[in-house]
Formats: structure tokens, C-alpha cells, sequence
């Protein structure tokens, strides 16, 4: 009986392997030819030059909630200050912050308080005190009772002027044209509600003036590994659903959104630790149950570099809150799961996130387990096992592999021929541990979620002040997300 | 942004790695599952998952050798292309500054290496007259053009993209009808880009009225594109000097579709053609609410409101939609005083956040009894969120300081 059951689990277990990297491969193929064909040839700096001198572009107001963020609030906003766009505003959203985030800010802004005739579209905690920097009139600050990120986003919408708002996290550095090319897209599109970006690791580049001008890769084996991981997701996973029309996350670290759509389904939902993927999911729902044509998509060049976990625990933290947001998500809107009436996102999309996203730790650890018992208990032959084990792992280099070659036709890559090979050898050790303790920590985080519901934990922070070639990085404050 | 060399073979490159790993993950599912009735562990199963495990092992090894192979070759070539631009371009440059008697091709070469059209294509996004004429010439004399509108009827997108982004920087006259054509392309960025393109190209020709000049062909072409209004918007916004008489062709067509008139609408505003303001105005009566707003908003921008227009601009202030009220209330900054502040006041009190802003900051604009108004509102007005407004307005207007206006609302 138990022999049998496991033979079928075996099965099981194969066919979702397959399954996964055949759909992991087939999004590398879209999302090269996405990437490489249309925007690489549509958006050259030479027409986006041309289309800026001709007032081609929608307004932008860019928020930024900051909870505890003094290590790096003034640089990233300096770093939004000095962005290649002819019309956008700032709206930093202090979220109860208790350390000196608001001192900071204050001093380097020369700001002044001043009351602020706020539309209230979305209810929030209430805010303490708004003010407007005599320096730089398109900064505005709003410093607020603690609601979380969502709730600081929501009050940040309560002030937005423009069309269009970028929400961008205060540990990130964007790219000078970033907000120029995703907004060129809304002019282009008028369906178009949400467009995201591709985030990549800020750690050990080299910033100069709030730029990035020289992509470096880290020292730790931690942070290479997180550059494939990013690579994989955005230039594979993120182009290859945008393609479907069925993208359902946008990083919370960079996406620009069209205000009325957002502010039609309701703002940003309090209370969960995924705002930004629970947010598009609804957008997407919204519109399907209006009949209303739209638009989700992602797009490969603005570029955000953000600040990724440099030490083990903090990077624990962040994917078990990953994990958890996801979970919280997918049975926020449980309803679309095979639901015909959401079309490709019900019959597709998100059942492929319930069980290639949502269950695959569950499934990977099972099929250690698996191997382990089948060995010990003879109905695996252990050179099978071996092979099979070879398989996976060489598979996973692939992908990773696929995915990282797409950075390589990027003008900011990582320059030296040692980089690459580092990041080759990286697709290989990170099998030695470092996804299986992933994977370990997602099945807690599995476990975790009615428990620790909208729990964001503590996550340690470098900061993004300027750092020339071969200067080291000093750890400097730990901050509270 | 992204280097556009060596992806072709990648794509490929990726292609066989999906189909390799579709096939042989199929055969080793199939093998396995086959492999149950006979025993777990037995040979066939084994073999074929070897086979496939060494076939990865060699699809890895052929994926990390180009990338290593592509990354070294790019690197030596990125340090090369700028010294090769620099060449080329002072090589380009002496041709355009030439005396007319001089020849315009490189006669030792036929075929022009891709640098050297990269580097004439960027100086003509600079050098326009008789130099840029000179430039065009030299590349029609090479054959770049016939190239390019060879390349654009390929099958092969990359290649197709690249051909129209270079006549767009070219602004050949001889390719705006293929350019044209391609208006009502299947793929959606080949129109967005042959838009952009056509319009460039049209922007530097003469003028040439008539029903079968080039003006004409491009309107044509525009109306029966399947085309975004804001790529529309861009290509008329591209076509500079020349956007006028097309514009004005587009507003005096009473059968024009909404959505051109819209664009029509919103591009003369932001090309700033205040010679157009009449036509403009004749919208500010259309049953679309959008068109109502879009004329508004053009004005707005035109900085002005023609004689007769202001009965419909005042009545558009009360409309029964909020954007067209916004909209009108920023554009009744633009009549006289004595008029505007009295259709404006009352919006102060309007329900829409956004109406209040434009009519107190319409009236800020008015001058010392505009601002003298607003001031009245912020100290005296009964509604609280006409106060606030109008203290927003004047704090943004620098009519008052952070301290008074806490004092005004009241916060400590």
C-alpha cells in the first residue's frame, strides 16, 4: 500500500518537475523576444529624447513609505530628486517612524510645515503633520500614525496630483529614465492601469551622485545567488506573464500605476504583507467583473536597484514574508481559482501560483524526503536517484543560466568576464544549500500564515548613500520594515 | 539601454534549450511511467534519464560558452565602438561641412559597415539643412535606404525594427510611403514605430498642398491606422512646423471619429498653436464630455479664449461633469477678471477636490484681485474646504508663508 502510494507520488513528482521547467523555459524564450526585439529597438534613448522634447509624457507622483528608514531616506530621495523626468512630484509617507527618519529629512530638505488640503479618496491612520521642502517645491513629506506600508501608501494617494504614481521603497535607487520609460507606455496604451519594472541587486555597485554607475558583483555567495533569483524572476517569469496578459505581481520596490484605476478598486489593502501583488490581483479582478478592456504588463528597461539581503536571518525573514503574502493573496481571492469568469488569470495564471508557486517548497522538500526514503527503502535505486538529483540541478542551471545571459545584453551589466563566471559557478553552489534552506523556510512560512498574519519583521539595511570603486560597504543601522 | 548584437543567436540559442527540455522531460515522464508496470529501477528508465542528464549537461556547457565567448567579444567590442563612432563621425562631419562640388560617397567602399551608419544616423538627429541634406545624400549613394526599405517588407521582426528606426533618424523622403504602409502592420510596435518614423520624415519635407501631397497621404494613412491616440498624439507632436495644416484639415472635418479629434484637440494645445484657438473653441460645445474637456484643456494651454467662446466656457464651468468642469475652470483663468471671478468663486464649494483647486488656482492667476479673492476665501469663506483650498493655492503661490497658513487652518 505505502510502496504504492509512493511510486504514485514519484510520478507526481515527476510530472510537476517537467512541467515547471518546460513553463520555465518557455518564459525564457518570451521574455527574450520580448525584451530583445521590441523594447530594446522601440525605446531608444534617441526617440525617448525626442518624445520628452515634445511633451510626450504623463505627470508622475512618486511615493515613497518610509517606517524607520534613516539610513538611507535622504540618499533616496536625493537619488528621486535628480530623476530625467520634466514633471513629477515626491510624496515621501513617514509610517510612525521612530528613529530619526523625519529629523533627517527635515534637515537635508529644509522643510516646512504647512497644512495640505488632502482629497481623503481612502481612509488612513491619521497624519500628524505634512509639509513641503522650501528647497525643492515638488517634495512633499507626510509624516503619520503607524498603518503599515499599505496604509502610508494610501495616505501618499490621498495627495497625489498627478495621473500616474510610482510607488517606489526608500531603500531603492532608480534608474535616471526609469520613470520616463515605464510612463511612455501609458501614453502609448490607454488600457494600460499598472506597468512593472525590473529590480535588480543594489548591493556592491558603485553609486555615484544617487547613480548607478558601475554594476559589481557582491563579495557574498548570498547576494550572488540573489542576483539569479532576480534575473530569473523579472526577465523570465514577470515578460513571460506580462506576455499572457496575465502578470499578477508587481514588486512593491518599483511600479507606476494609473491613480483613478487604483483609487476604483479601492487603494492598497491594509493588513497583509503582499499590498503590491494582492493590489494587482484586485486590479485585474476589478476589471474583469466591469468588462472594462485593460491592461497589466511589465516591462524590462526602468530599471530599480534595490538593497537585498546581506545576512542570513534578514533574508529568512524577507522570503518568509514573501511566502506568507502570497499565501495571503491567493486566498484573499481564493474565488478566481478555476473560475471561468476571470478567464486566462482563473483557468491559468493563478492556479499556476497556487501550485508552482504557492506549494512548490512543500513539493521540493517532499521530494528530498522522497529520494531519502526511496533509497533506504529500496525502491530507488540509488544511481537513479543520483541521476535524477543531477537532473534537477543541472536544470535549475539552465534556467538560471537563460536567465542571468539575458543581463549580459544590458548596457549597466556586470563588466568583467570573472563576474560571469562567478555567476555561472553561483547557478551550481546555490544548489548546495541555499535553496534547500529557501525552500525549507517557505514550508515554514506556509505553516505560519494564520498566525502571523500582516507580520513584516525586522530587516537589517546597508543604506544607498554614494560608493566609489572598492569602497567598502559598512553596515550601518538596522530599520524595521 | 540594451546592446542589439548577438541576441538572435541567443534567442535560438534559448529556443533549442526549450525544445530540448520539452522532448526529453516528455520521453523520460513517458519512459517512467511506462518503466511502472515493469519495476521501479528498471534499465530502459535508467538509460534514458542518463541520456538526458548528459544531453543537459552538454546544452549547459554550449549556453555557458556563448555567454562566457559573447561576454569577452562584447567588451572588446564596446572599447572599439567608441573610438570607431569617433572616426566615423568627424569622417561624416567633414563630408556635411564639404563645398557642394565635393563628392558624397566614400567611393573606396560600397557597402557601408554598421558603425558608420550608426554614426550618421546620431549626427542627423542633430544636423539638419543643406548638411543633413548632404548626409542623406551620402547615405542614399551607399544604398543605406534601399537597404532599410528592403529590410522593413522582411519577415524577420529584429531586422524590421531596426530598418524603421533607422529611416525614423534618417527622415528619407523616399520612404515615407513605405513608412506608410506600415501603418496598418499586424504587430502593433511596427505601427507605433512607423508612426513615429513617417512623422519625423514629413516634419522636414516642403510643404505640398493637394490631395495626393504627402500632408494628404499622411492624414490617409493616419485615419485608417489602428492606432492608440497617444501614439497618434506623439506622431502629430512629431511632425513639428508641419503639424499645423494638418491639424487644422483634422478639426475642420465635421465626420472626423471622437478619438481624432481628441488627439487633434489636445495636440494643437500642446504644440502651443494659439493661431488655432478658434477651431479649438468649436468643439467646447460637443456632446462628448471628453471632447468638451479636451477643448478646454487646449486652451488652457493655448493661453488664451477666442472672442465668442467665453458664453460656453462660463457654461462649462457648471457642466454636469467634474473633468469638464476642471478643466474649464483652469481654462477661465485665461479671461478677464471681472469675468472669471465670479463663475469661479462658487466652484471653491464644489464637491470635487479637483474643481476647488482649479478655480482657486485659476484665480491666483488673475492677478492682485484674483489673489485678493483667494485670500478673502482662505480668511472668510463659510466652507471649510474652500478655506483650505484656497490656503493650499496661496501657500503654493507663495502668497503666504507655512507659519500664517497654519495659523489660518489652525494647526499647531
Amino acid at each position: 500500500m505505502w510502496r504504492t502510494l509512493l511510486n504514485g507520488y514519484q510520478y507526481v513528482l515527476l510530472v510537476y518537475f517537467s512541467s515547471l521547467n518546460i513553463l520555465y523555459a518557455l518564459f525564457t524564450c518570451i521574455g527574450l523576444r520580448a525584451i530583445v526585439v521590441v523594447f530594446a529597438r522601440e525605446f531608444s534613448q534617441g526617440s525617448l529624447r525626442d518624445l520628452l522634447e515634445r511633451d510626450v509624457y504623463k505627470p508622475v507622483s512618486i511615493l515613497v513609505p518610509a517606517h524607520n528608514e534613516e539610513v538611507s531616506i535622504v540618499d533616496s530621495v536625493r537619488s528621486l530628486l535628480a530623476l530625467q523626468f520634466p514633471e513629477f512630484e515626491i510624496v515621501v509617507v513617514s509610517d510612525g517612524s521612530e528613529d530619526g527618519t523625519m529629523d533627517q529629512l527635515i534637515g537635508a530638505f529644509a522643510l516646512a510645515e504647512q497644512p495640505w488640503a488632502s482629497r481623503q479618496d481612502l481612509s488612513t491612520a491619521p497624519v500628524r503633520h505634512t509639509y513641503r521642502s522650501l528647497t525643492h517645491p515638488n517634495l512633499i513629506v507626510v509624516d503619520k500614525e503607524r498603518g503599515g506600508k499599505a496604509d502610508a501608501l494610501n495616505a501618499g494617494l490621498d495627495l497625489a496630483r498627478y495621473p500616474l504614481f510610482a510607488a517606489v521603497d526608500a531603500d531603492s535607487l532608480l534608474d535616471g529614465e526609469a520613470i520616463l520609460r515605464a510612463s511612455r507606455l501609458f501614453v502609448e496604451d490607454e488600457t494600460l492601469v499598472a506597468v512593472g519594472g525590473t529590480i535588480r541587486p543594489l548591493n556592491h555597485t558603485v553609486v555615484e551622485d544617487g547613480r548607478i554607475t558601475e554594476a559589481r558583483i557582491p563579495k557574498k555567495w548570498l547576494e550572488r545567488f540573489q542576483i539569479l533569483e532576480y534575473a530569473r524572476a523579472f526577465f523570465t517569469g514577470r515578460a513571460g506573464w506580462s506576455h499572457f496578459k496575465s502578470l499578477l505581481i508587481i514588486s512593491g520596490a518599483f511600479g507606476l500605476f494609473r491613480r483613478t484605476a487604483v483609487l476604483e478598486a479601492g487603494g492598497f489593502r491594509v493588513g497583509t504583507v503582499a499590498e503590491d501583488m494582492e493590489l494587482v490581483v484586485r486590479l485585474h479582478k476589478h476589471f474583469l467583473k466591469a468588462g472594462k478592456p485593460y491592461n497589466i504588463r511589465f516591462t524590462p528597461d526602468p530599471i530599480c536597484w534595490s538593497e537585498v539581503p546581506s545576512d542570513l536571518g534578514t533574508l529568512r525573514r524577507q522570503r518568509n514574508r514573501w511566502h506568507r503574502g502570497l499565501w495571503e493573496t491567493l486566498w484573499l481571492h481564493k474565488d478566481m481559482l478555476f473560475n471561468p469568469r476571470y478567464k486566462r488569470l482563473g483557468l491559468v495564471a493563478v492556479p499556476y501560483f497556487w501550485f508552482f508557486e504557492a506549494l512548490a517548497p512543500l513539493v521540493e522538500i517532499s521530494g528530498y524526503v522522497l529520494v531519502v526514503i526511496g533509497i533506504f527503502a529500496g525502491f530507488l535505486g540509488p544511481k537513479f536517484a543520483i541521476l535524477f538529483v543531477i537532473l534537477a540541478v543541472l536544470y535549475g542551471m539552465l534556467s538560471s543560466q537563460l536567465a542571468a545571459g539575458i543581463e549580459t545584453f544590458l548596457s549597466t551589466r556586470y563588466p568583467r568576464l570573472r563576474d560571469r563566471a562567478l555567476l555561472f559557478l553561483a547557478a551550481f553552489v546555490e544548489y548546495l544549500g541555499y535553496r534547500q534552506f529557501l525552500a525549507l523556510e517557505r514550508t515554514v512560512a506556509t505553516v505560519q500564515v494564520p498566525f502571523k498574519k500582516g507580520q513584516w519583521g525586522k530587516m537589517h539595511r546597508t543604506g544607498i548613500r554614494d560608493r566609489g570603486k572598492g569602497e567598502p560597504e559598512e553596515a550601518r543601522a538596522t530599520a524595521g520594515v | 539601454m540594451w546592446r542589439r548584437y548577438g541576441d538572435a543567436v541567443y534567442t535560438l540559442l534559448t529556443l533549442a534549450v526549450f525544445g530540448f527540455e520539452t522532448i526529453a522531460l516528455g520521453v523520460l515522464s513517458l519512459s517512467f511511467l511506462l518503466g511502472k508496470a515493469s519495476g521501479i529501477a528498471s534499465t530502459p528508465v535508467e538509460a534514458i534519464l542518463l541520456s538526458v542528464v548528459i544531453s543537459s549537461a552538454s546544452a549547459l556547457a554550449l549556453l555557458g560558452l556563448y555567454l562566457l565567448s559573447y561576454h569577452f567579444i562584447s567588451s572588446m567590442r564596446d572599447r572599439h565602438h567608441a573610438d570607431q563612432v569617433d572616426t566615423w563621425t568627424e569622417w561624416w562631419v567633414g563630408l556635411a561641412l564639404a563645398g557642394p562640388d565635393e563628392p558624397v560617397t566614400d567611393h573606396g567602399r560600397r557597402k557601408l559597415p554598421r558603425v558608420a551608419v550608426d554614426s550618421v544616423l546620431s549626427l542627423l538627429e542633430a544636423v539638419k539643412g543643406e548638411e543633413g541634406d548632404r548626409l542623406k545624400e551620402a547615405l542614399t549613394g551607399h544604398g543605406v535606404d534601399r537597404l532599410f526599405l528592403k529590410r522593413i517588407h522582411t519577415g524577420h521582426l529584429t531586422a524590421r525594427l531596426d530598418a524603421i528606426e533607422g529611416l525614423g533618424k534618417a527622415r528619407l523622403p523616399q520612404a515615407l510611403d513605405a513608412l506608410l504602409t506600415l501603418f496598418r502592420h499586424a504587430k502593433p510596435v511596427v505601427r507605433r514605430m512607423a508612426a513615429r518614423a513617417a512623422a519625423g520624415t514629413l516634419a522636414v519635407m516642403p510643404p505640398q498642398p493637394g490631395p495626393d501631397g504627402p500632408h494628404a497621404r499622411f492624414i490617409k494613412a493616419i485615419r485608417q491606422a489602428d492606432l492608440q491616440p497617444g501614439v497618434v498624439q506623439e506622431a502629430l507632436l512629431l511632425l513639428e512646423t508641419r503639424a499645423g495644416p494638418i491639424l487644422r484639415e483634422l478639426l475642420a472635418d465635421p465626420d472626423l471619429p471622437g478619438t481624432l479629434r481628441w488627439v487633434a484637440l489636445e495636440t494643437s494645445g500642446r504644440l502651443g498653436l494659439a493661431d488655432m484657438a478658434d477651431q479649438v473653441a468649436a468643439s467646447s460645445s460637443h456632446p462628448d464630455p471628453e471632447l468638451r474637456a479636451a477643448t478646454f484643456r487646449a486652451l488652457r494651454r493655448l493661453g488664451t479664449v477666442p472672442e465668442g467662446s467665453e458664453a460656453q466656457l462660463l457654461r462649462a464651468v457648471e457642466d454636469e461633469v467634474d473633468f469638464v468642469r476642471v478643466q474649464a475652470a483652469h481654462a477661465a483663468g485665461f479671461l478677464a477678471a471681472e469675468t472669471a471671478i465670479p463663475a469661479l468663486e462658487p466652484r471653491l464649494e464644489d464637491p470635487s477636490w479637483w474643481v476647488r483647486r482649479a478655480a482657486a488656482g485659476s484665480m491666483a492667476r488673475l492677478g492682485e484681485v484674483g489673489v485678493a479673492a483667494v485670500r478673502r476665501a482662505a480668511e472668510t469663506h463659510p466652507e471649510q474646504a474652500a478655506r483650505e483650498m484656497a490656503v493650499q493655492i496661496l501657500l503654493e503661490a507663495d502668497e503666504l508663508t507655512p507659519a500664517a497658513a497654519r495659523l489660518a487652518t489652525g494647526v499647531a
